[in-house]
């Protein structure tokens, strides 16, 4: 039998058909780099656009106010200065609101990942009555938003006489149904003779918890803890209601009082808002990858 | 229909392993192609270049006259049966079937025709209205092989499409696809690990191993005259029987020897290894189970300790050993045979085979 | 023995009783507090005096400021989920494909969500600035966006969208990568061209995530805040008066609780009846 390739030489010469076969060789290959740097380009762009607000935000923090008042365009500081920072920080107490937010998440993340975890292990590992009623009654909480309640919720912690304390940022918070749903999903991943024969060996409810089901949750805790902290850092509604002096505000609360019309503090309050942009930021590019093998491993399938 | 033609075709990876060296093959017209080797040698990735699923790293692929190492795997005009089948789960089996032809706006009464000869084709007219979650495995199968007849392309490619199904469903199938091959007149490239899908369906099969084809031929030629030891051993089950033996001169005959057993060879075999100066040396003897006899002239005994006696049905597999290789055996099912008993069996001298100790390439070429 | 058996019975509730015990304190009984502080007007101190029974409900219904709340709600509703369900689709699709670099630009993209409103608010301020914002540089323009009752809605709208975006390109890429790969070499080796396989696989198999990613955006954009608050404060006029910053005003600074815990209960009432009903459509319609 003949192959293709004698069968087409017979037409056309051995070094017609070498350059021939090159030309299409390049062209494709041509063709291929193009589409990638092409993609490259566009995400390039795209990455650009949707970045705009943070890049322009850190450029103004570190331009004086006076390179601010033009009509040019001034993508850049032309001299760089940490003045605006100085300036924040001495305007307003802005360590405290740091220390109060890093407090206020932290209990946050912390009691959120106890509750949740408990009270899923509860629901995956353990029979007892009511328990689908039970566990309904927590997903149904997911249906209700947050400022249906929160008339209600002001209203109780001020005849409580909670208000401008730690507790009342914290403890309203120290539990989520997503949590629940997001460990429970977790655990429904493991056989229930994992849990029997920890308790055949003679291993404790909470024992089984801290050395079994936590070490192999790590991936769900991370996410859980990277989302938690970043929403409570964010948190805007509630301490606005509940927070009255300066000793006690969150930074999101706090940077408020640096926004006024006066334009001279507006590169100020720009520095301000990037001081504490950075925490929840560097958080989030820290535990991304948890955050997305976490949320997203088991919990969302098609 | 169409030849294709692979010349000097290799693919190194990424992190520099080679999976395909130097891979040279013609493919008729209405070819039953089969590649088959043992895992990781080389055989879907050789499929995958072909459908463009896979680049080229050096080579060139021709079909049907045109050079189409880079050209985009849907103006190849081929069509593909995955392993896994590769069902659309949110089309029914309707447009499962439809889809290649969907995306090339043929006219819906055209469609309907064609997918209505192909489900027949197959038996599965009933299921046309299903999702792919609802059907069984080999429901499953038929569709995906269903969506690749619709068309008429170039070649079909299949990778591995039997491999999932149990047992008896394989065997099922692997007779309607070769009635399909010869209904449709249709150039097959198929892939296994099977080397019993590969000797039944094929017209030619080519045997790989690490990247390399070791033989190319005609599923009969494969069998009774391998080229290597890989190929020998590769081809038939239970596999062939290997034990090194010398080539001695006995009694102005050539026969040869190992652990206690002498076997003398035919006129044939003893000038061919006479010719290639291999008297006085160590060689493989390669014997087929089913090249084992009951009876026979006493200087083609071999004395077999049974180790191990299987039953089949039609035939019994006698397992031993002779000088620590392993020996298999199948004889007739009233050969009087005990586990732990001895027997002489004889040994089918025209149908051994004989290969070089360090090569493993076939000394006697019949 | 007994008590070995009484604490047995009782310890699978223990593990619960953290949990459960936030939720009714700050969820269940809050909830239905609500319920009655809207059947009520009340005195400054939000107590509840005088029964008014559906009373709340029937002022707000004759209200026209409060169907302008609902009716800004619902246009940015519709603009946050569009716009933020489209970037966060399209910056999911360009980070599909490997490409050098692409760890750094799906970090971008999902970047966006560890900001918070407010302190995305204040940056926007400075963007829409008049004379010295960087929006009206770009283009040339000198629009007072954010004191025009034309572009206040939209610019809140589109820093709601640009805020989402981030979990949403989270959402779709992970839609993305469930997608077998195998199904993309059937259809190139079938004959499919990228915008075909666009449209007869990648939005089909992004349904069932689109889909949740469709009720959590609408439950998200309902609940905005705190970009209101910083950025237009309600106005200019009420063109930016979203229905929870109504609930904020009257609350806390007209002391009207009764008519807040009904636009709350209202509010309420319109996202359980959104939620259910596209959980209803997706039982009609996409499911594989």
């Amino acid at each position: 039998m003949e192959s293709v390739i004698e069968m087409a030489a017979k037409d056309i010469n051995s070094d017609e058909l070498e350059n021939f076969k090159k030309k299409i060789l390049k062209k494709a290959l041509f063709r291929r780099r193009a589409s990638k740097l092409i993609l490259t380009i566009l995400n390039l762009f795209v990455a650009l656009f949707l970045l705009l607000p943070l890049l322009y935000a850190v450029s103004i923090a570190f331009m004086p106010s006076n390179e601010l008042f033009t009509t040019n365009l001034n993508l850049i500081p032309s001299t760089p200065t940490f003045n605006n920072f100085r300036q924040a920080m001495a305007k307003i107490p802005l360590k405290r609101f740091i220390v109060n937010s890093f407090v206020v998440a932290g209990f946050i993340t912390m009691g959120q990942i106890i509750s949740c975890s408990l009270a899923a292990f509860s629901f995956s590992f353990l029979d007892f009555k009511g328990k689908n009623v039970l566990f309904m009654l927590v997903m149904a909480t997911m249906m209700i938003p947050g400022e249906a309640t929160i008339i209600s919720n002001y209203l109780t912690v001020s005849s409580l006489k909670w208000l401008d304390t730690y507790q009342v940022l914290i403890i309203p918070y120290l539990t989520s149904a997503m949590g629940i749903f997001l460990f429970r999903q977790f655990y429904k991943s493991f056989p229930i003779s994992l849990y029997e024969s920890a308790r055949i060996d003679g291993c404790s409810n909470l024992r089984f918890i801290y050395s079994i089901l936590i070490p192999l949750t790590k991936s769900a805790i991370g996410a859980m803890a990277v989302y938690t902290f970043i929403n409570a850092w964010n948190m805007y509604l509630w301490p606005l209601l509940v927070t009255g002096s300066d000793k006690m505000r969150t930074v999101q609360i706090g940077i408020g009082m640096l926004d006024s019309v006066d334009s001279q503090s507006i590169s100020m309050m720009i520095a301000g808002v990037v001081m504490i942009i950075v925490p929840s930021i560097s958080v989030f590019i820290i535990g991304q990858k948890q955050l997305i093998r976490g949320m997203f491993s088991g919990a969302v399938k098609g | 229909m169409a030849s294709l033609s692979l010349v000097n075709v290799c693919k190194t990876f990424k992190n520099g392993q080679i999976a395909v060296k130097d891979f040279n093959l013609d493919i008729k017209d209405e070819e039953f192609l089969i590649l088959v080797g043992p895992s990781g040698c080389g055989k879907s990735t050789t499929l995958r270049m072909i459908a463009g699923l896979e680049e080229i790293s050096s080579g060139e692929l021709w079909i049907d006259g045109a050079l189409m190492n880079l050209t985009v795997p849907q103006k190849r005009d081929l069509a593909m049966v995955f392993q896994s089948y590769a069902l659309y789960p949110h089309l029914t089996v309707y447009e499962n079937i439809a889809f290649s032809l969907r995306v090339r706006n043929i006219p819906q009464i055209e469609i309907e025709e064609r997918v209505k000869k192909a489900a027949d084709i197959l038996c599965i007219r009933h299921l046309l209205d299903r999702k792919p979650f609802a059907l069984s495995g080999g429901q499953k199968q038929r569709v995906a092989i269903g969506s690749v007849i619709v068309r008429k392309p170039k070649a079909y490619l299949m990778d591995e499409p039997l491999s999932n199904l149990d047992a008896k469903l394989r065997t099922q199938m692997r007779v309607e696809l070769s009635k399909i091959h010869k209904e449709l007149g249709a150039t097959i490239i198929y892939v296994t690990h099977d080397q019993v899908e590969a000797m039944t369906l094929g017209t030619k099969i080519v045997v790989m191993n690490a990247g390399v084809i070791q033989q190319a031929a005609p599923p009969e030629v494969l069998y009774n005259n391998p080229v290597n030891k890989f190929v020998a051993g590769f081809i038939g089950s239970p596999s062939m029987n290997f034990i090194p033996v010398w080539v001695e001169r006995r009694e102005e005959r050539i026969c040869i020897v190992f652990s206690n057993n002498r076997l003398f060879l035919n006129e044939d075999n003893a000038h061919c290894l006479i010719e290639s100066g291999y008297l006085g040396r160590r060689v493989y003897l390669g014997i087929r189970p089913e090249d084992f006899h009951e009876t026979g002239p006493k200087e083609q005994a071999i004395k077999l300790k049974v180790e191990i006696k299987e039953v089949l049905g039609s035939d019994i597999l006698l397992h031993g050993k002779i000088g620590g290789n392993p020996i298999c055996g199948r004889l007739k099912p009233d050969f009087p045979s005990e586990a732990g008993t001895e027997v002489s069996i004889f040994a089918d001298m025209n149908r051994i085979l004989l290969f070089d100790l360090d090569t493993e390439e076939n000394i006697l070429d019949h | 023995m007994k008590l070995k058996n009484v604490s047995r019975y009782l310890s699978p509730y223990v593990y619960i009783v953290p949990a459960i015990a936030v939720f009714v304190l700050f969820l269940f009984f809050p909830f239905i507090k609500t319920i009655y502080l809207s059947l009520f007007k009340t005195n400054k101190m939000g107590q509840a005096k005088l029964f008014v029974g559906g009373g709340n409900y029937s002022d707000l219904f004759s209200s026209a400021s409060f169907f302008n709340s609902l009716f800004v709600t619902a246009i940015f509703v519709l603009i946050v989920v569009s716009v933020s369900m489209l970037l966060g689709l399209i910056t999911a699709i360009l980070c599909n494909q490997s490409f050098p670099g692409i760890r750094i630009f799906s970090t971008a993209y999902a970047l966006p969500m560890a900001i918070a409103s407010s302190s995305a608010a204040m940056i926007f301020k400075i963007m829409l600035h008049p004379t010295i914002g960087i929006i009206n540089k770009l283009l040339g323009l000198h629009t007072n966006w954010i004191s025009d009752p034309r572009y206040a809605l939209v610019c809140v709208a589109l820093l709601s969208a640009w805020l989402n975006s981030g979990i949403n390109f989270l959402y779709f890429s992970a839609g993305l990568s469930n997608i077998d790969n195998t199904l993309y070499e059937r259809a190139s080796v079938d004959g499919a061209n990228s915008a075909q396989k666009f449209f007869r696989l990648t939005l089909p198999g992004l349904s069932p995530i689109m889909f949740y990613t469709l009720v959590v955006n609408i439950i998200q954009a309902f609940q905005a805040f705190g970009q209101v608050k910083v950025l237009t404060m309600g106005g200019p006029g009420e063109s930016t008066n979203l229905i929870v910053y109504s609930i904020y005003r009257d609350a806390f600074f007209n002391y009207r609780f009764g008519s807040a815990a009904a636009q709350s209960v209202i509010l309420f009432m319109v996202i359980m009846i959104l939620t259910l009903c596209m959980f209803h459509l997706e039982k009609k319609g996409v499911h594989y």
